[in-house]
């Protein structure tokens, strides 16, 4: 049963290095000098934003000084781009009715117009990220990292008869398969790093050698079983089958990132802090450990599922984060919900900073990064989706001029912006779910 | 949602609720299409969609006869919906008359829902066990309890429930969850070799109050503690090492108690060094069972002015308590007893292999609810080979064994086979399928033994059996599981009022109405109480402080008892605090949220959702006068658009006014006085909510049937649709006969076809 992988055993020996490479992840190394990965990352705020205080005031051109939301963000100004004008069409209702949040999140990267279900039929399309992590995925040991600080929600239909598989999920890796997230800082690490505990080299690499025999296994009993089953039943073990595959892949991959130098300095956390700018951040580092350390190049995270109506004790906000989205224009109301969009950007800022300060040869983490950051919903109150708020953050490698305000024709496709977003990235698409060609004046 | 024989409003839709049923329980006989149908279609759709492209793809028109309706039963079910919510036909266009809608429904509903003689069973697809089911089947299955599956990602949820097949999706994360536990139930299941370390670090330590997470470990600021309850399957000798440091400052050292089980066992003077923690050991003797092991910090000290900011504040940091054991040689007969499951006795002189043959056999059959192949078998012995050459013990060998049965798709969905056609299901079929309704986990022995003798097809055995289901504990599982996802205790989970307005509402308030709502269904369906009770009685479940909340006078301790309450103020589902509140607003009450909660849940004639744009109601402003909610609603019906819906929300609701947000009775708001009358559609006045929970029980019918309909969803784990419409009513006919009592209901569920027999996917 053992056959095809044995060749698999003996890795985890470490490599000494000079300090200032050993800095360096060495899939990186491995490459190019020249040219280290670009990670891309999108990260999602729920409820829509104070729009006018996240519009800059100047018009296109130099992002000269930024919009109120986003002051917190002036160290890394440098590195932004924000984009005026985007639209996501296919979350409005379309003759669907109500049901925004949960629409315009599973629409979010995808740029499909989503079955309105609360059922079996789920139907949206493959994301942004997954058509990125089907590609580049392939070189690191995780395809993709899915991250959030809110659980899926579990209360029956979750928006006006939508599923809630739409409202907590904007990573879909086929047009019926959310990927779920995770939510628990601790677990994300010992996802990326392992449980820890003190198993020698030669232990552990024996349990792996059991894992990926019972993953031959599986696969057999689920061959087996798949011939007794009607369609629907196939497509389920199907995603079985995926997942099998995808964790046989992870243990394939050979180990030669420089895991060691990323976690230099690093604590294990030790669970979900109370605090949610705690919480934000803690998964902010996980991220960007998981960058640092090459283990992926592609994640998304979502700060909050979209309809969230928790309160932000640290912003000054007792009030639920929903309710106060929709202000009515009540003066009260939208300054609480613009406390709360600044509060977002400070944790945004956080992980900016963070990226900054790591050195990747003569770059920083974030000259090699390709962020996008921002709401699926422009304005909270009127749930429209032209105008969304889009922040661009890095330089993806030193290829992307930043530090401007672009403002595109209203109505211009925001999937435009993955289709260049991924083009930069190396991975070639045609057309992603509504889009008409790749945005102009980005790249 | 099923397309049964109801209007989407319930008044005035009394007479046609048996619709597909004459009385007295005789099918009607199916209507000609061509004659009864056919022709109103023609006068009132075919101007529009009597083309070859016509408006959203539907062409009723172009179909002659019954034969070729049904085969276009997806189309005809669009029409029904459309007739139903009366969005078709549109307003611009001729109006049938009300009869000639009511008749129209009820004739399609008849002939779609096809002959119950010779029912569609429909297909359920196959169902991966959720996270409260794969916790169960494992402590059922192995003894182990495994408390992990909180880290699974969350499961999804589909018409209401969140064990339905075909939503139930498999992420790599989640199958990357499965593998790891599986790995973990084989080795805590199984004894190998020496004693293995329980590691307890991080959020694994567990505090009651005080405990603040550092960088280094739990934070002891204050004189408190940080403990586990480790289960011991073996008495004898331990060893405990707690690792720790502590801050120092004034005069004594930073101190640590170890105490087990509340007693002082040990105390430490525990010196500062955060970066190299000290390890504390020492040997332990434990009996089986659960044991209270804490670290305690007892002499807290503080001194803010001390010059020396260094000398100010002395506090202690846990970092990891590890238990390892039992010490010595371990007597067989002493295993743990999931161990002996697996492994009845150590093999002794006979072939490993074989003796693995057997037990791994044994323990599959058991893992895939049906008897495991040789194949199967011979499939996971592949396994234990390879521990063998890798020469490990028999004990290992067996761990990897049942690793791979646990992360094998047999053990992880249930399945069930598709011959193509209809068919009966197996006995072992049935046997999980009443297993995981009624107790969300793996047949017993006795459901076992009756599948293996091919009982589980007789009506008698069937019925014995549910009722010697529901008399077991494990039917808490139901109550958890159907119960509380029909009360929507999920999303009142979630449910978070404003703090300023309502500081009477807390977490253990919360917690107390989730059991109070827990168990008034439990109680139903444990004395076998008629199912009207659930909407009007005169008890409910209260402790000291959700009485005293609630201000019923005389509950004194924190035991939750049944106390007998006025009906015109508590008893039944719609005046439960949990279900009053998870229908407020954070700031107030919402009479169109509590009126939506009757019509979906108790009634099943949910309204259409609001309309884009539909307004919000205005906060009131500071200054000017306040108004109702009641006023309030009175502005916004004032537009038709509104009304047509509202005029049948927000009576039912207001019946209800004399909660606040949070559930507690008043006699004012903003506006005044309550008013907690209304007025229905057809006339009908009430004035409270003990009239309105009769006005409730008066329509019973409607209760009937949409309690049928979730009971299916429920143990059948998908949605219903037409087809299902026969099972439905032999369900709500059973509550009708036997005093609608709840196991009458829960049999004739287990009874219906779509529960004993599987169908096959329609094209």
């Amino acid at each position: 049963m053992i056959n095809r992988r044995t060749a698999l055993k003996g890795i985890g020996c470490t490599i000494s290095l000079p300090l200032l490479e050993a800095m360096m992840p060495l899939n990186v190394m491995a490459q190019s000098v020249k040219a280290p990965p670009v990670r891309m990352a999108f990260m999602f705020v729920p409820n829509g934003m104070d729009i006018q205080n996240w519009t800059p005031n100047s018009a296109a051109g130099a992002l000269n000084e930024l919009p109120q939301i986003l002051k917190s963000l002036e160290g890394v100004k440098s590195q932004l781009n924000i984009l005026t004008g985007l639209a996501q069409h296919n979350a409005a209702a379309l003759g669907d009715g109500p049901g925004d949040h949960a629409r315009s999140t599973a629409t979010w990267l995808t740029g499909v117009h989503v079955k309105k279900t609360a059922g079996s039929d789920i139907q949206c399309g493959i994301s942004a990220d997954q058509v990125a992590a089907q590609e580049l995925g392939k070189l690191t040991r995780f395809a993709s990292l899915e991250i959030g600080c809110e659980r899926g929600a579990v209360a029956g239909d979750c928006d006006s008869g939508y599923s809630c598989a739409y409202s907590s999920n904007v990573s879909w890796r086929s047009a019926n398969t959310p990927n779920a997230k995770e939510v628990n800082p601790r677990l994300v690490f010992e996802r990326l790093f392992g449980a820890g505990g003190n198993e020698t080299p030669e232990a552990r690499a024996r349990r792996e050698q059991y894992r990926v025999s019972i993953l031959d296994y599986v696969m057999e009993d689920a061959s087996k079983l798949r011939s007794q089953l009607g369609l629907k039943d196939q497509q389920k073990l199907e995603e079985y089958l995926a997942g099998v595959r995808e964790i046989e892949r992870r243990l394939q991959v050979v180990e030669a990132n420089n895991i060691k130098a990323a976690l230099d300095g690093v604590v294990k956390p030790t669970g979900i802090p109370a605090d949610f700018d705690e919480h934000i951040r803690l998964m902010g580092d996980m991220m960007v450990l998981a960058f640092q350390a090459d283990l992926t190049r592609i994640c998304t995270f979502m700060f909050a599922n979209d309809g969230s109506n928790r309160s932000y004790a640290k912003a000054g906000v007792s009030e639920g984060h929903h309710d106060m989205s929709h202000h009515g224009r009540d003066a009260y109301k939208m300054g609480q919900k613009n406390k709360i969009d600044r509060f977002h950007a400070e944790q945004l800022a956080y992980v900016l900073n963070k990226m900054q300060s790591i050195k990747e040869f003569d770059r920083t983490l974030l000259d090699n990064s390709l962020i996008c950051y921002g709401a699926g919903i422009s304005d909270g109150d009127r749930h429209n989706h032209d105008n969304l708020p889009i922040l661009m953050a890095g330089k993806a490698g030193g290829t992307l001029k930043t530090g401007r305000h672009i403002v595109y024709e209203p109505g211009t496709p925001m999937n435009n912006l993955f289709v260049s977003m991924l083009d930069r990235v190396g991975v070639k698409v045609e057309k992603l779910g509504d889009s008409t060609g790749k945005l102009r004046e980005l790249f | 949602m099923l397309l049964s024989t109801r209007s989407v409003f319930f008044l005035g839709s009394i007479t046609f609720v048996m619709g597909a049923t004459m009385p007295g329980g005789a099918q009607a006989k199916p209507p000609d299409y061509a004659k009864k149908i056919l022709p109103l279609m023609k006068s009132y759709c075919a101007s529009c969609h009597d083309t070859k492209t016509p408006p959203a793809g539907v062409n009723p028109i172009q179909y002659r006869n019954s034969n070729e309706v049904l085969k276009a039963s997806n189309e005809f079910e669009r029409v029904l919906r459309a007739l139903k919510a009366g969005t078709m036909p549109p307003v611009s266009a001729k109006q049938p008359t009300a009869s000639e809608r009511k008749k129209l429904i009820e004739d399609l509903e008849i002939l779609l829902s096809g002959d119950c003689k010779l029912p569609d069973p429909g297909r359920v697809t196959i169902r991966r066990l959720n996270r409260a089911e794969y916790a169960n089947t494992i402590r059922d299955l192995v003894g182990v309890d495994f408390k992990e599956t909180e880290d699974f990602p969350s499961d999804d949820v589909g018409y209401g429930f969140d064990n339905i097949g075909d939503v139930l999706t498999v992420s790599p994360l989640l199958l990357e969850k499965y593998m790891q536990a599986a790995e973990k139930i084989a080795e805590r299941a199984i004894m190998v070799g020496g004693p293995k370390p329980t590691l307890y670090e991080g959020e694994d330590l567990l505090a009651d109050k005080g405990r603040t997470f550092t960088e280094i470990g739990s934070g002891l600021f204050t004189n408190s503690e940080v403990f586990v309850n480790h289960p011991i399957d073996l008495a004898g000798d331990y060893r405990l090492k707690v690792r720790a440091c502590g801050n120092q400052a004034g005069p004594e050292a930073c101190k640590m108690q170890i105490l087990v089980d509340g007693k002082v066992h040990q105390t430490f003077d525990v010196p500062q060094k955060p970066d190299k923690p000290t390890d504390f050991e020492f040997p332990l003797l434990l009996e089986a069972g659960r044991h209270r092991i804490a670290a305690a910090f007892t002499n807290d000290f503080y001194n803010p002015n001390d010059p020396n900011p260094a000398n100010r504040d002395r506090n202690l940091i846990v970092v990891s308590i590890e238990i390892t054991g039992p010490v010595g040689t371990v007597d067989y007969a002493r295993m743990p007893e999931s161990h002996r499951r697996i492994i009845p006795a150590k093999p002794a002189g006979e072939d490993e292999l074989n003796t693995a043959r057997k037990y791994l056999t044994s323990f599959a059959t058991r893992a895939f609810r049906r008897p495991a192949t040789s194949e199967e078998v011979e499939r996971v012995l592949q396994l234990f080979k390879l521990g063998q050459k890798n020469k490990e013990s028999f004990e290992r060998c067996m761990q990897l064994g049942v690793q791979a049965i646990l992360t094998s798709p047999n053990f992880l969905f249930r399945a069930e086979s598709d011959f193509g056609k209809p068919r009966d299901l197996t006995s072992y079929e049935v046997a999980s399928r009443l297993s995981y309704f009624l107790w969300s986990s793996m047949p017993d022995e006795e459901l076992f033994a009756l599948a293996a003798k091919n009982q589980l097809q007789n009506d008698k055995i069937l019925e014995a059996q549910v009722k010697r289901m529901i008399a077991d504990p494990k039917s808490q599982a139901f109550v958890r599981g159907f119960g509380a996802q029909w009360l929507l205790l999920p999303k009142f989970a979630n449910f978070a009022p404003d703090r300023k307005l309502f500081p009477a509402f807390d977490s253990s308030i919360k917690n107390a109405m989730r059991t109070e709502a827990l168990m008034l269904f439990g109680y139903v369906l444990q004395e076998n109480r008629s199912a009207l009770e659930l909407l009007d009685c005169d008890y409910t479940f209260v402790n000291d402080k959700l009485a005293f909340y609630y201000d019923i006078p005389g509950v004194t301790g924190a035991e939750f008892r049944r106390v007998t309450v006025d009906r015109k103020q508590r008893g039944g589902v719609i005046t439960l605090g949990s279900t009053l509140a998870l229908t407020s607003n954070p700031n107030r009450t919402s009479p169109t949220k509590r009126g939506k909660y009757v019509l979906e849940q108790i009634l099943g004639t949910p309204p259409p959702p609001p309309p884009p744009g539909a307004d919000q109601l205005q906060e009131n402003v500071k200054g000017a006068i306040p108004l109702s909610i009641r006023q309030k609603l009175a502005e916004h019906r004032k537009n038709p658009d509104c009304a047509s819906c509202h005029d049948q929300l927000d009576p039912l609701g207001f019946g209800l006014e004399n909660y606040n947000a949070i559930g507690q009775w008043r006699y004012s708001d903003d506006g005044g006085d309550i008013d907690s009358s209304g007025v229905l559609t057809d006339g009908t006045k009430f004035s409270g909510p003990s009239e309105l929970k009769g006005i409730l029980v008066a329509r019973k019918q409607l209760f009937f049937q949409s309690f049928a309909e979730k009971l299916l969803t429920y143990a059948l784990g998908r949605g219903l649709n037409l087809s299902d419409n026969c099972s439905v009513e032999e369900v709500t006919k059973m509550s009708n006969l036997n005093e609608s009592k709840l196991h009458s209901m829960l049999t004739a569920v287990v009874l219906t076809d779509a529960f004993r027999k599987q169908g096959t996917l329609k094209k």
